[in-house]
């Protein structure tokens, strides 16, 4: 269940608006979608039926610690710059 | 009306303009025509960059003349997945929030391309940052299924399918976290591939869900396919999660015999072909049929088939959309509209309304995905989904892992449904989500996985999926191959 | 009264590596034009991806090494998800064992310091991590001219900067011992070479203070080491004051307001609670193994502490000036290279401490070598020592060399040649007052005959009656020939 408050969190922690129309068809649809992942509640944590996903590298593959500069040009898709500065909404 | 170079494969295009048969002009020439008659109707393309396509075959062409050494893919025409970085050609996602986004730098796989003399003709038309199942979530509206403008191209690579399949463009470059490549080669009667996790550079693929996605190739034939994945993989220094590995072998199977080409399969052990009975028969009739033609065909060749099943699959689904969404809801978090996107002053607001105000131009279906991976996430609920959907995931794979010890290739639709009409599914997002149930399989173990065309129902185009362990993409480019010589199937569409 | 329990989270860059942790760009941001130390990964660009830093590891390990640590077999990220816009990617890479986790994947855990004598802390872990952009400063509304016309500026160059992340156990009960703790911790830290501590803003500290049985309070953005104690000190007045009037303090974050040197109230978000970690995708697993922990404790620099136990061991020195020496890693580089040329510890470690270590501050340094701010080396040093032990020159006027040594670095020898303190006239000047004190001593010279040492005696006299400003090689010459004459 996702109840209005949840809703409300997970909107003001995404950064995402919603309109009071929008509020209650995302409510709705993401319900659903929720109670389909409710699914995964059958699964037990500690059955030992599973296996390594993950990458694992070794030190010795990792980068070196040398200095490259970058040579693309940023121009072309920075907005908001003042003198060089990214221009960005006031904090207070 | 047929034109020669309407079904050249890599190869054909290749040689022809190596051996001075035609020019790369001339190609590229001919690709822009198509591009100009048919993209109207089929919505394949967001960005089509004619200048230096043109000016790059003119390139090659002088090359030709000076007989200075060209690339193995010289004067191949591709498109590339609009998720796909290209430096200075614009790169949106389909997206709002990356409307006017040029990135200052070439994807790994768009550059390794490029040293090999591929021609990139334009960027094609996706579900907005690949979170969809049909191409509908597009700021260009839907990309159309070149076999029937009224039906979906699949997605979320719908582009790279329908432009292949249209014939504008000879290849091209898709991405596939769930199925988004094979579902529209499936679609739209191509050839799509997922590789192995880990074998192709995801450098400058703009993250969905990192920890499942690969960059795949499209074409209209297995041998195209393999040629691209040469190209595009490997260990690359930019890419941390890349393995290196060595198969360069794929490339040849076109030009081997069938026989050969089994009898290699079978040198050290007898090779086996499992039927994933359970999930085949699930799908509809018009699908499974064709499955069970296929295994019949490979049988007929000498290649030992028999039926098994997964038991973990009921779980695969949700444990996708969890871990997809939960990554997506962070990699989607820097599209805040500072540093680059579309045109909006900061001058005035406060911090948190200029956020949502940038933010709320997602559409529909990535702010759903993002509130549910940012529900799965938050505080109290991760250990429910987020541990839950990885233990899933490793059960899959450890299922998979063992049914590899005794089948070389395992065999199941790639979509259980045929191609559905525009605008069917797209108020129900869980009915959508469902096209991706034998799909994400592959992406959740980390496994190749291809998608053949085999058939049409209806004239609508019928696509098989086989799965094979991890960086056995040789083995599953090799039963391809067999099955694509008996089947032969159209995989150009000049309906329109 | 009930018991102050303080606890610290010290962000400290790895200022030494040559390029950041997730990008080849410059680690060394510092007086760049803005946003010119920026590539796609650390601009945080679609499709761009982190790419760890192989030195930036073995950097942290030493850290943790050093303050005896448990280390991981699978050291993994994890992101924190939080909007800011000094964060390009609005999460930060950093690394996250979920609670209740006995799992260790971290750069270290489970470590302790003693900080001076029988003062331990404990430490609880030791992460690496992503340094945010700088927010550099607000236009406000009024000085932009416009009604409602107000914005930030944002510098990415920073971003992505190589972090370590110090936490303690609760442990300190006075804002002293924190002090001290922080001394020690840079100290430490110089002497890995991972971190130059004097630069702005390489080292950075978080506090949380708890009384009793109340409830904790986190102090965050105190800009400098100096300022920890004071922020602390008024937090727990505050906090008393509070309990003496029964309010309950609350459990929140508070900022350090270093202009009106009081700890404030930050708003209380709750997104800044609900961080929503999981494991960062696209870094793997990175594998641990014994031998590289091997390998690095031996290869490990020396120690503060062994090096004080060192000095007082092999130089003879005492507890306290061996303290000093060890404090600042250059300055017992100084000594030790100093004693290299003139053998004796004793009177140029009694010249660094009481003397040099005047002409410092360390406040002022700003990151920049020693030798930068003050033009003086070892050599310098050694001979001055040696001056002074042959009675060649008395402590006033090596003092007076010292102070010029600083400014223009020139050897002591020469500033004497050269100088007007040691040219107390010509011979015949010189002569006068060496006649005045033959005059006076004329016990000793009549003993001449007898006794060697009469010269030299004699010398000192001369040198006492002008205050060490005349030649005294010349001086002993002409004393020599007087003492010839007199026979
Ligand atoms: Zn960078």
């Amino acid at each position: 269940m996702i109840s209005q408050e949840d809703l409300h969190h997970i909107s003001k922690l995404s950064k995402i608006h919603l309109s009071e129309k929008e509020f209650e068809i995302y409510s709705m649809q993401i319900e659903k979608i929720i109670e389909y992942l409710d699914k995964l509640d059958e699964i037990n944590l500690n059955e030992s039926n599973d296996y390594k996903i993950s990458i694992t590298k070794n030190i010795c593959e990792l980068r070196n610690d040398v200095h490259v500069p970058f040579t693309g040009n940023f121009k072309r898709m920075r907005k908001n710059d003042d003198e060089g500065f990214v221009k960005g909404p006031k904090m207070t | 009306m047929t034109n020669r170079f309407q079904n050249y494969s890599i190869r054909q295009i290749h040689n022809g303009i190596k051996n001075e048969e035609f020019t790369s002009e001339e190609y590229v020439s001919y690709i822009i025509d198509r591009i100009e008659k048919k993209d109207e109707k089929i919505n394949a393309f967001i960005t089509v960059d004619k200048e230096k396509a043109l000016e790059n075959a003119k390139n090659i062409d002088k090359k030709i003349r000076d007989k200075e050494k060209i690339g193995i893919l010289a004067g191949v025409v591709m498109g590339i997945k609009d998720n796909i970085s290209t430096i200075d050609l614009k790169t949106t996602c389909a997206s709002l929030m990356l409307s006017d986004y040029y990135p200052p730098y070439d994807a790994t796989v768009v550059k390794r391309l490029k040293e090999n003399g591929v021609i990139i003709i334009g960027k094609l038309n996706m579900d907005e940052f690949g979170m969809g199942s049909t191409t509908e979530y597009s700021i260009i509206g839907p990309t159309k299924n070149p076999w029937n403008l009224d039906y979906v191209a699949g997605g979320s690579s719908g582009g790279s399918a329908a432009s292949v399949a249209s014939g504008e463009c000879t290849a091209s470059l898709g991405s596939d976290t769930g199925g988004s490549v094979r579902c529209p080669a499936s679609f739209c009667s191509v050839v799509g591939l997922k590789p192995t996790y880990g074998l192709v550079s995801r450098y400058g693929l703009v993250s969905y869900a990192n920890s499942l996605e690969q960059i795949g190739p499209v074409g209209r034939s297995v041998s195209d396919v393999s040629t691209l994945l040469k190209i595009i993989s490997g260990y690359d220094e930019k890419d941390n999660t890349t393995i290196s590995s060595d198969y360069t072998e794929y490339d040849d199977l076109d030009l081997k015999e069938t026989d050969q080409i089994i009898s290699d399969l079978n040198k050290n052990k007898p090779f086996k072909i499992g039927l994933l009975q359970d999930l085949t028969n699930k799908a509809d009739k018009e699908v499974s049929q064709y499955v069970y033609r296929s295994i019949d065909l490979l049988k007929e060749n000498h290649l030992e088939c028999d039926e098994t099943d997964i038991n973990s699959t009921e779980y695969a689904l949700p444990s996708y959309y969890t871990i997809a969404s939960a990554e997506a809801s962070s990699n989607l978090a820097r599209y805040d509209n500072i540093r680059y996107g579309f045109e909006l002053n900061p001058e005035g607001y406060e911090w948190n309304s200029y956020y949502s105000d940038s933010r709320s131009r997602f559409g529909s279906e990535v702010k759903r995905r993002i509130f549910v991976g940012t529900y799965v996430l938050s505080s109290g609920y991760y250990g429910k989904y987020y541990m839950k959907a990885q233990k899933a995931k490793s059960m899959i794979k450890h299922e998979l892992k063992t049914l590899f010890q005794e089948y070389d290739i395992l065999v199941l639709p790639t979509v259980p449904i045929l191609p559905f009409k525009i605008g069917e599914k797209i108020d129900d997002p869980l009915k959508m989500y469902l096209t991706d149930i034998y799909t994400v399989i592959a992406n959740l173990a980390g496994i190749p996985a291809i998608s053949l065309p085999v058939g049409f129902s209806g004239g609508l185009p019928v696509g098989i999926q086989l799965m094979a362990d991890e960086f056995k993409e040789k083995n599953l480019l090799a039963v391809s191959t067999i099955l694509e010589r008996m089947v032969n199937i159209k995989k150009y569409a000049d309906v329109f | 009264m009930s018991k102050v329990r303080i606890g610290l989270e010290i962000h400290c860059q790895l200022t030494q590596l040559k390029s950041k942790l997730f990008c080849s760009c410059i680690a060394n941001y510092r007086n760049r034009d803005p946003n010119t130390n920026i590539c796609p990964v650390c601009y945080g660009l679609p499709g761009s991806l982190p790419v760890l830093n192989k030195k930036a590891i073995e950097y942290a390990c030493m850290i943790a090494i050093a303050l005896g640590c448990d280390m991981p077999k699978n050291l993994t990220f994890a992101r924190k998800n939080y909007f800011y816009p000094d964060l390009p990617k609005n999460f930060q890479i950093t690394q996250y064992d979920s609670p209740g986790s006995d799992n260790n994947t971290c750069i270290g855990k489970s470590g302790k310091l003693e900080y001076i004598s029988d003062k331990t802390v404990r430490i609880k872990r030791i992460q690496l991590e992503e340094d945010p952009g700088r927010l550099v400063h607000e236009i406000p509304a009024s000085q932009s001219g416009g009604n409602s016309l107000a914005y930030t500026l944002i510098d990415y160059n920073r971003a992505g900067v190589a972090l370590v992340e110090i936490v303690t156990e609760p442990d300190f009960n006075d804002p002293k011992e924190v002090r001290l703790f922080l001394n020690k911790i840079t100290s430490i830290l110089e002497y890995l070479n991972v971190c130059n501590t004097n630069l702005e803003g390489s080292v950075r500290c978080d506090a949380n203070v708890s009384i009793g049985a109340g409830k904790k309070v986190e102090i965050k953005n105190v800009g400098s080491f100096k300022d920890v104690e004071k922020a602390l000190s008024y937090e727990i007045t505050r906090q008393k004051t509070m309990g003496l009037h029964e309010i309950e303090v609350k459990g929140e974050t508070r900022h350090w307001d270093d202009k009106r040197k009081i700890t404030k109230q930050s708003r209380s978000k709750e997104e800044e609670e609900d961080y929503r970690y999981f494991p960062e995708p696209d870094i793997p697993i990175i594998k641990i193994e014994n031998e590289f922990i091997l390998n690095l404790s031996s290869k490990m620099p020396e120690l503060p502490d062994q090096r004080r136990k060192r000095f007082i061991e092999n130089y003879q020195l005492s507890e306290h000036v061996s303290e000093v020496l060890i404090n600042h890693k250059e300055i017992a580089d100084l000594f030790e290279k100093a004693v290299k040329i003139y053998q004796s510890p004793k009177s140029i470690s009694n010249w660094i401490v009481s003397d040099l270590m005047g002409f410092i501050d360390y406040e002022s340094l700003e990151g920049k070598p020693l030798n930068e701010i003050i033009k003086i080396d070892e050599k310098h040093i050694a001979e001055l020592a040696r001056l002074v032990d042959e009675n060649k020159i008395n402590r006033t006027v090596a003092k007076k060399i010292l102070t010029q040594i600083v400014n223009s670095g020139e050897m002591p020898t020469r500033i004497i040649d050269r100088s007007e303190l040691t040219k107390i006239g010509d011979s015949k000047t010189i002569l006068e007052f060496i006649e005045q004190v033959f005059m006076s001593e004329k016990n000793a010279i009549n003993d001449a005959n007898k006794n060697p040492n009469v010269a030299n005696f004699l010398l000192g006299k001369v040198m006492q009656k002008t205050k060490g400003n005349i030649d005294p090689k010349k001086a002993l010459e002409i004393i020599k020939k007087k003492l010839e004459e007199h026979k």
